[in-house]
């Protein structure tokens, strides 16, 4: 199982990194050719947005991973005792898991209705853009099991 | 019910301290399943719509530069150049704090990445001058407000993408306000110093050493002519701007500063990564709620209601703005402005006030969500950072939160203020 989740850092890492780095080469390429060579090329625009899209959703594992995601830590001024604050983080995840749950399903039915659209400037099809939703749900939905899980042992270890 | 499951749900899930994003996509979701009516296909459709725009490119490449700036050590430049510059007044390094953080929000957009960011390295210098910690964190969550008004400015961006306003014309109007909120703070500073006789004087510093220091922080100072002057003398869209400002941080961190070392770099993408993620998927998760609140015909029920109140364009723009502050108190700011901004607009604009205009008064009203209570996003990273208790670092903002809401009524009062800069660049 730690093998696994090692793995999965790995990919979400290097999508990621690949991801922001592209984005910033791809834009900077475009002000290079709209200056210098003085011909606007119309497919980095459309590239760089689907890049985007893998940007927010695999990044958004990473931040599940790193627990970053933005939120009110209301409940944090309390001084709640611990076994509560877990069972509190547990519940949490749970919420998580069932919503990704539901934007996997409804992303992986839209895949299909979008494959037959393509896009204008590089032409590959719609579905492209959906992609990514699917994967970066699954994965926040996967972080999301195996930290409930961590927290399960924490109580069962105290 | 709709409303109750949407705004009850909502609320309901942020006190227990679920994640904005999931806690927006949880509520629709709700909503949809008890209507059951919607496929739920809805839900990857409004978000990727949400994403696929390229102005919001910008995002994620301004908090690349920003990033890349903070690691190259440009950061302690410029604060070195501000402590020059205000460092001998009274109540010094307070001072010091407020325009660092006005310089450095040229490069930077969001409140949050100052506050931590060069929050840091502000309030370490502050307590070692002998400064209170709540203070210190106080001065610090509050200074980091000006960052989203000077431009660059991620909430800007979401605006102008939300509200089909010109990014670069929020980016002009937003300079005059940030000076103001600045200003404004560092007289605030200047009578709490004289009052708690604060005598933490230092000497004005030797003109060889002042030129030292400004050419040592020249060439950072130069990304935001880069950013500004391009986007306002119209050579870049501000997505290219923020490329640009990535590719002149790379190489200012690598080769001028050499500060930067290669194997740094992957981390700093990754960083800038996910800090991007994870305000875009609020925007993505607020795409669908908002989407939703247009579906129960809630726009039109705020609409008739404030326009029954008054039809004076003054009056109702004091009654957003207090929505506004309330829900600022409430909900995370590029949510709000997501939602809330489709909401609003047609009123505002057929009243005739400016969309631009408009803009700037939104960002610089959910600023001070930024340190109230309960859900005070930047006082919650100070107490993380200074470990002073939350109530703390409130007592001693409150001057300031006071301060931000005075220059919000100046700023509707006098629209000149906001407008006489934009009108005056693009005519």
């Amino acid at each position: 199982m730690d093998k696994l989740i090692k793995i999965i850092d790995k990919f979400v890492e290097l999508v990621v990194g690949l991801a922001i780095g592209s984005i910033a080469v791809i834009v900077s390429l475009q002000v290079f050719s709209r200056f210098v060579l003085n011909s606007p090329l119309s497919w980095p625009e459309e590239l760089s947005r689907i890049i985007f899209i893998y940007l927010v959703f695999i990044g958004g594992a990473l931040a599940s991973k790193k627990k970053e995601h933005i939120s009110i830590d209301i409940l944090e001024q309390f001084e709640l005792p611990d076994l509560l604050t877990t069972i509190l983080q547990i519940l949490r995840n749970i919420l998580i898991v069932i919503i990704m749950y539901l934007t996997f399903q409804g992303s992986l039915k839209l895949i299909p209705i979008s494959n037959n659209i393509s896009l204008s400037a590089t032409q590959l099809p719609m579905s492209i853009m959906v992609l990514p939703i699917a994967v970066g749900s699954f994965l926040m939905l996967f972080y999301a099991v195996v930290y409930i899980f961590k927290d399960i042992i924490k109580i069962k270890n105290s | 019910m709709s409303i109750v499951i949407l705004v009850g749900g909502l609320i309901l899930l942020l006190l227990l301290g679920v994640p904005v994003a999931f806690s927006l996509l949880l509520s629709s979701m709700t909503l949809i399943l008890y209507r059951g009516t919607t496929p739920i296909i809805v839900i990857a459709q409004r978000m990727s719509n949400a994403l696929d725009n390229f102005p919001l490119l910008a995002i994620p490449l301004f908090i690349l530069a920003a990033e890349i700036m903070n690691s190259s050590g440009a950061t302690e430049k410029i604060f070195n150049l501000a402590k020059a510059m205000v460092g001998h007044l009274t109540g010094g390094l307070a001072h010091v704090n407020v325009l660092a953080s006005m310089l450095f929000s040229g490069m930077s957009g969001s409140a949050v990445a100052d506050a931590s960011g060069l929050g840091m390295i502000e309030i370490k210098a502050m307590s070692d001058d002998g400064y209170s910690l709540p203070f210190s964190a106080a001065v610090t969550a509050a200074s980091s407000t000006i960052g989203p008004i000077i431009p660059p400015s991620v909430p800007m961006v979401v605006y102008g993408v939300v509200s089909g306003t010109s990014i670069g014309a929020l980016f002009i109007a937003g300079a005059v306000p940030g000076i103001i909120m600045g200003v404004a703070m560092m007289v605030v500073i200047y009578f709490i110093a004289k009052n708690r006789e604060i005598n933490i004087k230092r000497d004005r510093i030797s003109s060889d050493k002042f030129i030292k220091v400004l050419l040592d922080s020249l060439p950072s100072m130069f990304l935001p002519v880069i950013i500004l002057g391009g986007i306002w003398g119209g050579i870049f869209s501000p997505t290219e701007a923020a490329a640009v400002a990535v590719v002149y941080s790379l190489l200012l961190g690598i080769f001028i500063h050499k500060e930067i070392k290669i194997k740094e770099i992957p981390g700093i993408f990754l960083t800038a990564g996910y800090s991007t993620a994870t305000i875009m998927l609020i925007v993505a998760a607020a795409n669908l709620y908002g989407w939703l609140i247009s579906i129960e015909q809630i726009p039109q029920m705020v609409q008739q209601g404030l326009l029954s109140v008054s039809q004076n364009p003054l009056i109702v723009m004091f009654l957003i703005n207090i929505i506004l502050l309330i829900m600022g108190m409430f909900m995370e700011l590029i949510a709000i402005i997501t939602i809330a901004v489709p909401v609003f607009l047609p009123l505002v604009t057929n009243l005739g006030i400016d969309p631009v205009f408009f803009g700037v008064i939104a960002v610089l009203n959910l600023m001070i969500g930024l340190l109230t209570p309960p859900f005070g996003l930047n006082i919650f990273i100070m107490q993380r950072v200074t470990g002073v208790p939350f109530w703390d670092i409130i007592k001693e903002a409150v001057p300031f939160i006071f301060i931000l809401i005075g220059t919000l009524i100046l700023l509707v009062v006098f629209p000149q203020i906001v407008m006489f800069l934009p009108n005056l660049m693009l005519g």
